[in-house]
């Protein structure tokens, strides 16, 4: 191989190590990068994203169909201001927005969805709540029937 | 240490979670760079460690780095482990593609190096992935619900269509030399069988990883090691047949060694003790067998060589003993020439004496 190529090669192999570098300094020494991450949301108050979950694959998943249904917003902060703790630990505090800069909350609406996902409304959740709460009053009243 | 994912527990090395990965990784990937780096050491110490030699082993050290790689963001417990594992793989993912374009055009050169402008053409490529490695070109945030790294469109473009145009680089290339060669020429079935090898193993790589990230079901690249199996497969069958590398490797030799891979790929598969057990007795007497096959087909084709060398000397030897006895026939027949000319030529003389002798008796009046 000859002298040019040589010092190629090792200019490659030293652009390739310095951006690896960098990069470990970047994501693992410094966790300077955004997580999005799903937090609860009350579907009530807020336009909620919405999404179903599986029982076959999980297993804390309701048998009942309409308990199925999860309610959530995203959270994007950067991984260096979230506390380090076990997300299953109930002492670990929820992913949330708390006056920081860069962490945004984002609700479900026509700008924000995919074409995938489906937003909740306030407004027709409370009033579907409302219709499938009357009957079961109604019943209750009457219970000979 | 940093953010935990949802679901991870690290019980490996405080570090990692092997219970996450879905068992058919490990079975995919494990023989796979084992194979890979068997071959490609193989082939750098018997080819004494030529350009294509070193480029071979190039390819199978950067597959390999890549698995780890991928193994780290599958079974990795920690956002940032997993995040970093993400951000890398363009680097491992080029190297893969600029090397196999490398040893394609050494290998059906038979060795010889390309030029500096395409060596310098292969590395501009990698410009563009080398200073959008740590910035959100890259990976735009991690997706802390299913703990892996969100890639930008920008990621897919580029490094797709790099990794689709090297495919076509690699056909191309081989298509050219092929044109160029005779029809009669040996060599061009060779470079079918390259072709073929090499095509199918980018294509597969690329091809799955593709469908994986756009269905979002991160099995179907594992599909792409099978890939690495087929190129290892034509690569040692030229090695076999055509005496690439300019190497002496038995077909007997190369089947058992692929055939103790697949069943020892099994281990990864196999959750049951008893069954780990009997494939563990299956593999021993595999290769006992094995050995003693290899063992005797390699005598065989030894006393095979040893007539043919013996045939060799023996045509040799007649065709000297053929030679002398022409040489000596052509002295013969020279001497003979000589003899022969020189009695009709004595027979001429005494024809001319004598009638000198009648004319002067005439003369004379005897």
């Amino acid at each position: 191989m000859d002298k040019n190529s040589k010092i190629l090669f090792t200019v490659f192999f030293l652009f390739a190590l310095a951006a690896i570098s960098i990069s470990f300094y970047k994501y693992y020494v410094l966790e300077d990068f955004y997580i999005s991450a799903e937090k609860d949301c009350d579907p009530k108050e807020e336009g909620c994203f919405i999404r179903e979950c599986d029982p076959s694959s999980d297993s804390d998943c309701p048998e009942k169909g309409e308990k199925r249904l999860i309610y959530y917003t995203l959270v994007t902060k950067k991984a260096n201001t979230i506390q380090k703790c076990d997300p299953k630990d109930p002492a670990c505090p929820a992913l949330d927005c708390r006056k920081e800069d860069g962490c945004v909350e984002t609700l479900c609406d026509e700008a924000t969805k995919n074409e995938e996902e489906t937003c909740s409304d306030p407004e027709t959740y409370l009033k579907a709540l409302e219709q499938t709460s009357q009957p079961e009053n109604n019943s209750s009243d009457n219970p000979q029937e | 240490m940093g953010l935990l994912c949802p679901d991870a527990i690290p019980k490996f090395l405080n570090l990692f979670d092997l219970d996450i990965a879905p068992r058919l990784l490990f079975y995919t990937y494990i023989p796979a760079i084992v194979l890979s780096v068997l071959i490609g050491s193989y082939v750098l110490i018997k080819d004494r460690f030529s350009l294509a030699s070193k480029l071979l082993f190039g390819i199978s050290i950067s597959f390999t780095l890549w698995v780890v790689n991928i193994f780290f963001a599958w079974i990795g417990a920690y956002a940032d482990q997993v995040m970093l594992s993400w951000v890398v793989t363009p680097i491992f993912e080029y190297l893969i593609f600029a090397l196999s374009i490398y040893f394609t055009y050494v290998f059906i050169s038979n060795g010889k190096d390309i030029s500096f402008k395409s060596k310098l053409i292969l590395c501009l490529f990698a410009l563009p992935i080398f200073i959008a490695l740590p910035t959100s070109l890259n990976i735009q945030y991690f997706d802390f619900s299913i703990c892996e790294g969100n890639p930008s469109p920008a990621w897919y473009y580029y490094l797709y269509a790099l990794e689709i145009v090297s495919v076509f680089w690699v056909i191309f290339i081989c298509a050219k030399k092929y044109e160029k060669l005779d029809k009669k020429n040996r060599d061009r079935k060779k470079i079918i069988y390259f072709m073929a090898g090499m095509a199918s193993f980018l294509a597969l790589f690329v091809g799955s990883n593709l469908i994986g990230q756009i269905t979002l079901i991160q099995e179907i690249s594992f599909i792409g090691s099978l890939g690495l199996v087929i190129f290892i497969a034509f690569l040692a069958y030229l090695i076999v047949q055509y005496k690439a590398f300019d190497i002496k490797l038995l077909g007997a030799q190369a089947l058992v060694i692929a055939i103790i891979a697949l069943i020892g790929s099994q281990f990864f598969l196999i959750k049951n003790l008893a069954n780990n057990v009997l494939n563990a007795v299956t593999m021993a007497l595999v290769a006992i067998f094995g050995w003693w096959l290899v063992n005797s087909v390699r005598k065989e084709v030894e006393a095979k060589e040893m007539l043919e060398q013996k045939v060799q000397e023996r045509t040799k030897e007649l065709g000297q003993s053929k030679k002398v006895a022409e040489e000596r026939a052509v002295e013969l027949e020279k001497w003979y020439k000589l003899t022969i000319g020189r009695e009709l030529r004595m027979a001429e003389l005494k024809e001319k004496i004598k009638e000198t002798e009648e004319k002067n008796d005439q003369k004379t009046g005897f």
